[in-house]
């Protein structure tokens, strides 16, 4: 006897999940059902990966503690989802510009499938990082402890999407590559916009920081700064969602 | 709802911006997000006259992109049944995928016009070779432990003895059959090649067909052999 949708317990789900994602994915025999796969699946694969980043954010959190426990739990979850929902239709547009037919319900089964994984990775990782932080290292040790768990837990869960994704098509690795490209911006912006995730030990604790500039504006900064070039640590000009940040006065600059 | 929020921020309470202020969401974003949850609230309405259960509604809400492929669609009836193929297969399956994966890479290869193998009829062809091979496996544990107990017994059991050998030459066959089958696909892969040049395709959809044939009456095969074997 097969197992069905409807039937399947939740810690089966999540062990299918883990070693056999693709029989979660809609194609049997030729015939597709991502639709029904998706309508019966969807609401535990958003459970599982809402429980899953919450969990791994609650780590996160661990390192400041008080409310940043809180504040980390509620903000992982969207990090992880955030790129997900906004980058699907380029992620469409990409394979049909590639000649390769990828439906809505598959495309949005593959992505909760590949999410949920990522989720269940992150939440297997979080003992693992919430032993190291409490060893209390330096605020950038944890930060890339951080980052080296997310691109851990996060490969498996983007191979899982692009391999989810119909095969076929000439043109079928740029459109993977785009897709890559667009998820790893998307991801980066969230972060941006979403810190801090990791605060200081003595440092003031807040939701979100104000809203200044891009990623890319911060990245620009750290790699001036590399440069010895050092103007402070405030992001520069501002897109339609961003703030214009005054910038600092001569008098305050650092000199190399 | 974006007109809403941009009214709000032109003449909502003092307060109430303030604190929309303090927590960082400048107008336009409340605007983007009020207008993200209508489509996600129009969603979920939609779901839910269509059947679809509260977990799968519910979710719309905040979620909508990710179900935009259930729009228009009836919630489905009883459980959906997983990939049932996934976890059979037998000790040819990395074969049958080399096989089905060079046809495939021959049919994308195809410059235009409709493509001349339906992908679907490809993945079911697949299906069943999965199957067969599975069946095969099941045959060859089947006779190993049958022998290995013929070995343990003292007095021969000659009814055993003529069981096993009946299994054995209907295992034979079959094994036979899927190698012709295998072989069969990577002809047809020439075939295609030959497509290219002369440009008739009726050739090679009727080199498929005679290959699906031929993995159906394996299927059948099987059977009536293993029924006579238990006979």
């Amino acid at each position: 006897m097969h197992a069905t949708t409807t039937t399947i317990p939740g810690m089966q789900l999540v062990g299918l999940l883990l070693r056999e994602p693709e029989r979660l994915l809609g194609v049997d025999d030729g015939h597709d059902r991502s639709a029904d796969k998706l309508a019966a699946l969807a609401p535990r694969l958003l459970a599982i990966t809402l429980i899953g980043t919450a969990m791994f954010g609650l780590v996160l959190g661990s390192y400041r503690g008080d409310v940043q426990y809180l504040y980390a739990a509620i903000k992982t979850p969207l990090l992880l989802l955030l790129p997900i929902l906004i980058g699907l239709p380029a992620i469409r547009a990409f394979h049909d510009a590639c000649e390769v037919a990828v439906s809505w319900s598959r495309l949005g089964l593959a992505a909760l499938v590949a999410v949920a994984r990522t989720a269940v990775l992150a939440a297997a990782c979080a003992p693992v990082l919430w032993l190291y932080l409490s060893w209390h290292p330096d605020y950038h040790r944890a930060i890339l402890a951080m980052a080296g768990c997310l691109v851990l837990v996060g490969w498996p869960g983007l191979r899982t999407l692009i391999d989810a994704l119909p095969q076929g098509g000439r043109q079928r690795g740029l459109a993977s590559f785009a897709s890559i490209a667009v998820l790893g911006v998307l991801l980066m912006q969230s972060g941006w916009l979403l810190r801090p995730f990791v605060v200081r030990p003595r440092a003031e604790i807040t939701f979100l920081r104000p809203i200044e500039a891009d990623v890319f504006s911060s990245l620009a900064s750290t790699g001036r700064a590399a440069q010895g070039h050092y103007r402070g640590w405030d992001a520069r000009g501002a897109g339609l969602l961003g703030r214009d940040v005054q910038p600092t006065s001569p008098s305050e600059e650092v000199l190399p | 709802v974006i007109c809403f929020g941009l009214t709000l921020d032109l003449f909502g309470a003092p307060p109430l911006l303030a604190e929309i202020d303090q927590s960082r969401l400048p107008s336009l974003w409340v605007s983007l997000l009020l207008g993200y949850l209508g489509v996600g609230a129009a969603m979920a309405w939609h779901l839910g006259r269509r059947g679809h259960q509260l977990g799968t509604s519910t979710m719309a809400l905040a979620c909508w992109p990710l179900l935009l492929g259930l729009v228009g669609r009836e919630a489905p009836v009883g459980g959906v049944e997983l990939d049932a193929t996934h976890h059979v297969g037998g000790p040819n399956r990395g074969r049958i995928d080399a096989c089905i994966a060079g046809l495939q890479h021959a049919l994308d290869e195809q410059l235009a016009g409709a493509p001349l193998i339906d992908a679907a009829a490809l993945l079911k062809l697949r299906g069943s070779l999965y199957r067969a091979d599975h069946r095969i496996a099941q045959v060859d544990r089947l006779l190993g432990e049958a022998r290995a107990t013929a070995l343990t017994e003292h007095a021969r059991d000659v009814t055993l003895e003529a069981a096993i050998a009946r299994l054995s030459e209907a295992r034979n066959l079959a094994a036979h059959e899927l190698e012709a089958v295998l072989a069969g696909l990577l002809s047809l892969r020439v075939q295609l090649g030959l497509f290219a040049l002369a440009g008739e395709s009726e050739p090679v959809r009727a080199r498929f067909g005679e290959l699906e044939a031929r993995v159906a009456a394996l299927a059948e095969l099987s059977s009536i052999e293993l029924a006579q074997v238990q006979s």
